[in-house]
């Protein structure tokens, strides 16, 4: 598989996630606030421990403490794939 | 709410209303109390002290040492009083009110009318009035309204087991006062003072929580550390308003430790807490916590 279909790929699958976390279908738009949804930081914690369920790789949930950090479907969407480009994405645990 | 009938009977003046954090609604009355009785801006220098205690088990309390340092700056007595049954409780309660004392009780939010979804976690309201039928409170999260319900409502919300109820049938007993309105620059003295004297003490019992953590598979509450720096945060940015040297950085730097403790809190009571991956993060990140929050008490200390 060439880099932009690992891309592509990668996100298909964090899209995946956020749509089922979310009860939504995909693709969902970046500037989806997600306190709008009903999703509460408790639910954002839920969301990123889907991810890591998914690819197998802790995410920076501590950010989740920093104020304005992951309000939006487009900040988990970015952390995500910057948390995976830091490291390879395994396979779902 | 279980059903019952709750009637309004009057209402009260409220500087602060709406949803406080966490383990500071205690605060936000006595900031009520305090402005009801001539001393408007309270609730933002309540924080006057900070620091742990542990008792063994898994919630860490925090020094709870503010209405001391309170006492000494403004000369208002808050006692902070547990009881082993509902019935003793209740007769201090009748006690304090026959002396004019104001009243803050812990209760069941479960049964506390007017939420849409009541959670079994526990909340503080003033208690206005006692009667052989009847109890007045006020839950200024809620409204300024005096609601009355019946005593056996009111034993129910008192007694009834809750989230957060760790220490029982607790209640704030607020006397009269303040008779001092110390300066911002007094205030941080006051603060520093009590610090010199409670810190090595505090850090001896959070190390000691630190290590019984580390062997914890159950669940572990620090909300009430949360709540603290939440408070000492406020402290701070008053008395940058009031430009004492050095309190803009403090202020941020409290809020920043209330964020990160709230969200371990957060962590903990989760319900994928108990997964290994989940308990080794939050051991993690409570030791990095508690060296940054040791370090800026230091950094209060030394200034």
């Amino acid at each position: 598989m060439g880099t932009s279909d690992h891309q592509r790929s990668m996100t298909d699958r964090i899209d995946r996630v956020l749509a089922k976390s979310l009860e939504r279908d995909a693709p969902l738009a970046d500037d989806l606030v997600l306190a709008h949804l009903g999703v509460d930081s408790l639910g954002v914690l839920s969301i990123l421990m889907a991810l890591e369920d998914e690819f197998g790789v802790l995410m920076p949930i501590d950010r989740l403490s920093e104020t304005g950090c992951m309000q939006t479907v487009g900040d988990l969407r970015a952390i995500a794939a910057e948390t995976l480009s830091d490291g390879d994405a395994g396979t779902s645990p | 709410m279980t059903n019952t009938a709750v009637r309004t009977v009057g209402s009260l003046p409220l500087a602060y209303t709406g949803i406080p954090p966490i383990a500071t609604c205690h605060w936000q009355w006595v900031g009520n109390l305090l402005a009801n009785r001539g001393w408007p801006g309270y609730w933002e220098r309540l924080g006057l002290s900070w620091g742990f205690r542990w008792t063994g088990g898994p919630v860490l309390f925090g020094s709870a040492r503010w209405p001391a340092v309170l006492a000494h700056a403004t000369g208002i007595d808050v006692s902070i009083q547990t009881f082993s049954s509902l019935q003793e409780a209740l007769a201090a309660e009748a006690t304090h009110l026959a002396a004019g004392t104001d009243v803050i009780v812990e209760v069941d939010e479960f049964h506390l009318p007017r939420y849409a979804e009541p959670k079994h976690v526990v909340h503080a309201v003033l208690l206005v009035d006692a009667g052989e039928a009847e109890v007045h409170f006020v839950d200024s999260r809620v409204s300024a309204d005096v609601v009355a319900v019946d005593v056996d409502h009111y034993h129910r919300m008192r007694s009834s087991s809750c989230e957060g109820r760790v220490e029982s049938f607790k209640l704030y007993a607020i006397g009269p006062g303040p008779v001092e309105d110390p300066s911002a620059a007094e205030l941080f003295q006051w603060v520093r003072s009590d610090l010199r004297t409670s810190f090595r003490q505090s850090t001896l019992a959070v190390t000691r929580y630190i290590e019984f953590v580390r062997c914890a598979t159950t669940h572990i509450d620090v909300c009430r550390a949360a709540g603290e720096r939440y408070q000492a945060a406020l402290l701070f940015a008053y008395l940058s308003s009031e430009r004492v040297p050095g309190c803009d950085v403090l202020a941020d730097r409290f809020r920043s430790l209330s964020d990160r403790w709230y969200f371990i809190h957060m962590l903990s009571v989760h319900e994928r807490a108990a997964e290994e991956r989940n308990v080794r993060r939050r051991t993690q990140l409570l030791e990095q916590l508690v060296a940054a929050d040791l370090e800026a008490t230091a950094a209060v200390l030394n200034d």
